[in-house]
């Protein structure tokens, strides 16, 4: 009979999920600001 | 301005099947292992995560030795994108591993071999940040970071072949005659091939990505923007 570690698979799921989606979001964001910038370069 | 390919876009699309398609056969078609019950499926994507962050970090070193040959930006841009994204899958590998072997080995952290190298390799990588962000020109900071990424990547075969050289409780994946080995049914063996395929396409995606923003940042930063 296996062990019951269905909490642990859900946690590892989603540590896993959560970790790359905020990558991408980060990414995401970086990338929009570097265009901004390129788009509007800031008043020295 | 720098122009998405297609081809990225196509990828993304890719990605993201390929990511929902290998969860969906993970969860609900992949048999149960007798023992570890269902935190083993975490196993899926644990090792996929290891294995594509390994593939970031030689990448790095390859791209790192692109821009010594011909110092071209692009290829320490490809370089830093490697290796930022390597961190990403090597923190996945680390978390899962942890949270997997809370349950199995009763701790989710032991100073073995495989363990101690993975987490040695990562802080080695994470200090490759710390280096280039301390480093004043943009040549000297290419040049240094990217020798430190070359000389950086031994650390990815020793992590690889700790399992198969010291004594250690991690599991050896493929290690056929092996007694340490993982007995993979075909039914494991399909969904495994799988997630590796699919975490290397995501690792070509998200690098991709990342250096097309390490490109228009350094464009930003020659013009003064």
């Amino acid at each position: 009979m296996p062990v019951d570690t269905m909490n642990e698979m859900i946690l590892g799921f989603a540590v896993i999920l959560i970790v790359l989606l905020t990558y991408i979001l980060i990414l995401a964001l970086r990338t929009r600001k570097a265009k901004k910038r390129q788009e509007n370069p800031p008043r020295s | 301005m720098l122009e998405k390919s297609p081809l990225l876009t196509l990828l993304d699309i890719l990605s993201l099947i390929l990511i929902a398609g290998a969860l969906i056969l993970i969860l609900f078609f992949t048999p149960l292992e007798r023992v570890m019950g269902p935190v083993q499926k975490v196993f899926y994507f644990h090792v996929a995560s290891a294995w594509a962050g390994m593939l970031s970090f030689i990448l790095g070193a390859a791209a790192g030795a692109g821009y010594l040959i011909t110092r071209r930006d692009t290829w320490d841009a490809l370089s830093l994108s490697a290796i930022e994204v390597g961190l990403v899958f090597g923190l996945i590998a680390i978390l899962s591993g942890m949270i997997w072997a809370q349950p199995i080995w009763n701790t989710c952290w032991v100073w073995e071999p495989r363990l101690t190298t993975t987490a040695v390799m990562e802080l080695i990588y994470l200090a490759y940040f710390i280096l280039r962000g301390g480093l004043g020109t943009p040549e000297i900071r290419a040049r240094l970071s990217t020798v430190y990424a070359i000389i950086s990547v031994i650390t990815v075969p020793l992590t690889f072949f700790s399992i198969r050289l010291f004594r250690t409780i991690h599991p050896v994946v493929i290690a056929p005659g092996s007694d340490s080995a993982f007995n993979m049914t075909p039914r494991m063996l399909t969904p495994f091939f799988i997630s590796l395929v699919t975490f290397t396409i995501l690792l070509i995606d998200l690098v991709w990505h990342r250096t097309r923003l390490a490109i228009l940042q350094i464009e930003n930063q020659k013009e003064g923007r």
